[in-house]
């Protein structure tokens, strides 16, 4: 079916990863294009089977999902990945959106929940908790002093990625932040989509940094 | 006993050599002061000048006159020797020396004027010291007149008018020499007459100004304040030997030495006292005497102004004063002996030998006033020789002083220790205090959380078991889904960041909102600023959370309406939190257990729970009295 998202599922548990494939079957504009129960096997597929959007849990059997979905993005920039999540578990949520993941998507959601979270991300749409959009305020707060100068300002966030974070943070939905901004429920979307971009990209920098202290530190020996 | 035994064996041949040191220490007892007057009488030279210049005759006559008689004299010898005349107030002498030729520049020398002197070559008066009719300014420095009137050939008269107030007017010692030796010895003199108190005076006020002070800081140090007085009155009656006529009647001066009397008998306080030797048996008498001596002589003193009973009575009263003195000096001297063979240390030897040669001069000084003997020297000596005692016993005051400093000084820092070990200890018991709070409120949060799931999530999961048993697959899922609601709510409440209700309202808003919309309803939230920033312990936070969970539930499935406010404010110090919606309203018996439930939450945590309901709108109040049992830090 050239006209369905073809979605991949890395999913250990097996009664869940079938829950999610016979959600997502029910939709005609979905298909389940492989799923995979760990790292290794994911790999595997993955090289064979093309995808347009990738499901990925992060605790599997054979290690931490976050090395894939590095590899993945470098690989795939384009193809959006989401993280299957439970509640509660915003920090490693954060950890995945910092290697290039997309959005989140909670086990118990419905099927429509579900396909509806696909929809938004590739629409460029990510979804944002209040958890995750507190760790992100305390992120991007001016005040690290680690960080470069110059990289910071880069990756600083304006006032307007901000203000949809503190609205987030308070529990307000898509379409309240975009009340409350005066802005389309499409613009707030696109916010939350760059500041996970932001994220990505000063946490990639922060490690390049970090690299090059070490790495200065090695000379140095 | 072994000890014992070796003492009796060593006690044989102890007293032999106890004899022989005792007899070394009461010969050096004995010759300490013997040297002291030695080394006196040393330093009291007067007779450098040669001896050959001595006046050895002289013609006297008893004259008021003005100027030197011109007739009437007679030489002087051993039965023709001036008298005092009892009808005046002084007696005045004129005396007459004839100069040698052989002298060359002469000067008239007397390195002991104790009284007005006058002195005329021919015609020609020299010097006069004092007005005559006034006679009680003693020039005490020795005088030396150059007799330059002399140097015309022939035989020349010095004549020298000697005024005296209470005694007859007799030049012992008068020289004729060359103006410079006259001078040079009388500057050895002054040594004598005028440096040394001096110096007595400036060790006095030295060591009497220091141990004021060190009574200044001790007030209850009442020796200290005693020793500044004594060595107050002695520098008083040192400078007595500089100048006389200052303040008050010089007779009043002299009686000050009875005074001392009372100084001897503090010392013998001071001894018996110091040194832990108790008599107050002879403490009692010595004092007794003294006091009654001392207060007879120095009151006769002070009302007997009149210069000629005064003088009778001083001289008549010196001797047995003398005489008392002497015996409380030796018995004081003989108290620091006990105090040596109680303990032979330096204070004791030190102040048993000074009371040695206290006394050794002090004889010498009896001597010398009665003419007892040819005793050597010029002056009295035991008030300089008497500083001795007196700077030992400043020196004790002030090492007593310094060690009392030092004790006072290790007892702080001993207390200051004692008190940080004190606080360390109570810091440690605070400190497990606060671990053993911390300990029991996690405990309590434990034992709360497990008693909660037992209830909530474990009935709960108990109900699903049953249900997916029968098959009923719809009610399973619903019964799980309140399951995973509710473990949410635990979570929330438990995450450590989300402490502020705003957080904890937001998750759950986040959650709610999808749900809502789907179910067709719109939301109101009305949150007051203030009350967000309300920081709950988890329990309370929890109830709050789930009593508004039930009630929103209840909302959506029971009411029938679209819309709902949720208001959270803050009043005074309530927190009030209502859901309302515009649906039919609670008809009896409907979602009892709901109620109930929540009814139950809100006692637990000490709240009110109002529910009002009609048709079109039914609201669900909680009202939580803000206690700070209840608030945990923001």
């Amino acid at each position: 079916m050239p006209d369905s998202v073809r979605v991949f599922i890395l999913e250990d548990d097996v009664p869940t990863r079938e829950s999610l494939e016979r959600r997502l079957t029910l939709d005609a504009r979905y298909a389940v294009a492989g799923a995979a129960g760990t790292l290794a096997e994911a790999r595997l597929l993955l090289q064979t089977t093309p995808v347009d959007v990738l499901l990925v849990d992060l605790q599997l059997p054979d290690g931490n999902a976050i090395g894939l979905i590095r590899e993945r993005t470098e690989l795939a920039p384009t193809i959006p990945i989401l993280v299957i999540s439970v509640f509660g578990d915003e920090e490693r949520v954060i950890g995945a959106i910092e290697a290039g993941a997309r959005g989140y998507l909670l086990k118990d959601d419905s099927g429509e929940e579900l396909v509806d979270s696909i929809h938004r991300v590739r629409n460029g749409e990510s979804p944002i908790s209040p958890a995750i959009a507190r760790h992100l305020i305390r992120r991007f707060q001016p005040s690290r002093p680690i960080e470069p100068a110059a990289e910071s300002i880069e990756h600083a966030l304006s006032e307007r990625e901000m203000e949809v974070l503190r609205l987030a943070s308070k529990g307000l939905t898509y379409q309240e932040t975009a009340t409350a901004l005066g802005v389309t429920v499409n613009t707030v979307g696109t916010y939350t989509r760059r500041i996970y971009t932001k994220l990505a990209v000063s946490s990639r920098a922060q490690a390049l940094f970090e690299a090059r202290q070490l790495g200065l530190m090695g000379g140095d020996e | 006993m072994a000890t014992n035994r070796s003492d009796a064996a060593q006690s044989a041949p102890r007293p032999v050599r106890g004899v022989f040191r005792w007899s070394l220490w009461i010969a050096l007892y004995l010759a300490l002061p013997i040297g002291v007057l030695w080394l006196l009488y040393i330093v009291d030279q007067p007779y450098n000048l040669s001896e050959s210049y001595r006046v050895r005759s002289a013609d006297w006559i008893a004259s008021m006159d003005n100027r030197p008689p011109s007739s009437g004299w007679r030489a002087l010898g051993a039965d023709a020797q001036p008298k005092r005349d009892p009808t005046q107030a002084f007696t005045s002498v004129w005396f007459r020396f004839t100069i040698p030729p052989s002298v060359a520049k002469p000067a008239l020398y007397l390195p002991y004027p104790n009284g007005n002197f006058d002195v005329w070559v021919d015609t020609q008066r020299l010097l006069q010291t004092g007005r005559v009719r006034k006679p009680l300014r003693y020039h005490k420095a020795p005088i030396v007149v150059p007799l330059d009137a002399a140097s015309e050939p022939g035989e020349q008269y010095v004549f020298v008018r000697m005024t005296r107030q209470s005694s007859y007017p007799l030049i012992n010692y008068a020289y004729i020499a060359p103006v410079e030796d006259a001078l040079r010895d009388a500057d050895e003199q002054l040594v004598l007459q005028r440096d040394i108190p001096l110096t007595v005076l400036a060790v006095m006020s030295v060591f009497g100004g220091l141990v004021a002070l060190m009574f200044f800081f001790r007030r209850g140090q009442t020796a200290y304040g005693w020793y500044a007085l004594t060595t107050a009155l002695w520098a008083l009656d040192t400078s007595h030997a500089l100048y006389h006529g200052v303040f008050f009647h010089h007779f009043a001066w002299y009686s000050l030495t009875y005074i001392f009397l009372m100084w001897l008998v503090a010392e013998l306080y001071f001894v018996n006292r110091y040194f832990k030797i108790p008599a107050p048996r002879l403490e009692r008498a010595i004092t007794g005497v003294s006091i009654v001596a001392c207060v007879v002589l120095f009151s006769i003193a002070l009302l007997a102004l009149d210069s000629q009973r005064f003088e009778r009575f001083y001289y008549n009263a010196t001797v047995p004063f003398t005489l008392w003195t002497t015996v409380i000096a030796f018995v004081v001297s003989s108290r620091y002996f006990v105090a040596v063979r109680k303990s032979f240390t330096f204070d004791s030897v030190s102040l048993w030998l000074a009371s040695g040669i206290v006394i050794g001069v002090g004889i010498r000084d009896i001597c010398y006033e009665l003419g007892i003997g040819n005793v050597p020297g010029s002056v009295y000596y035991l008030q300089f020789v008497a500083m001795i005692p007196l700077v030992l016993f400043g020196i004790q005051l002030m090492r007593r002083f310094a060690s009392d400093s030092r004790n006072a000084e290790r007892l702080n820092r001993e207390l200051k220790q004692m008190v940080a070990s004190r606080t360390a200890d109570l810091e440690l018991t605070s400190r497990r205090l606060t671990n053993e709070e911390r300990r029991r409120v996690l405990a309590e949060e434990r034992s709360r959380l497990m008693r909660d799931m037992h209830d909530g999530l474990g009935g709960q999961l108990v109900h699903a078991l049953a249900l997916s048993e029968q098959g009923k697959d719809r009610d399973l899922e619903r019964s799980l889904r309140l399951a995973l609601d509710d473990l949410r709510l635990i979570v929330d409440s438990l995450t450590p960041s989300e402490n502020s209700l705003q957080d904890l309202l937001a998750s759950y808003r986040h959650r709610v909102s999808k749900m809502l919309q789907r179910s067709g309803f719109t939301v109101d939230w009305i949150l007051d600023d203030c009350a967000t920033q309300i920081a709950l312990k988890p329990n309370t936070a929890l109830s709050i959370l789930r009593i508004m969970q039930e009630a929103v539930t209840n909302a959506v499935r029971h009411s029938g309406g679209d819309h709902l406010v949720i208001r959270l404010r803050e009043t005074a110090d309530r927190l009030q939190l209502s859901v309302t919606d515009n649906g039919r309203g609670i008809e009896p018996g409907q979602t009892e257990r709901g109620m109930r439930n929540m009814r139950v939450r809100a006692e637990e945590i000490g709240a009110q729970l109002t529910i009002t309901t009609q048709s079109g709108e039914t609201s669900i109040r909680v009202c939580l009295p803000l206690d700070f049992q209840d608030i945990t830090v923001v």
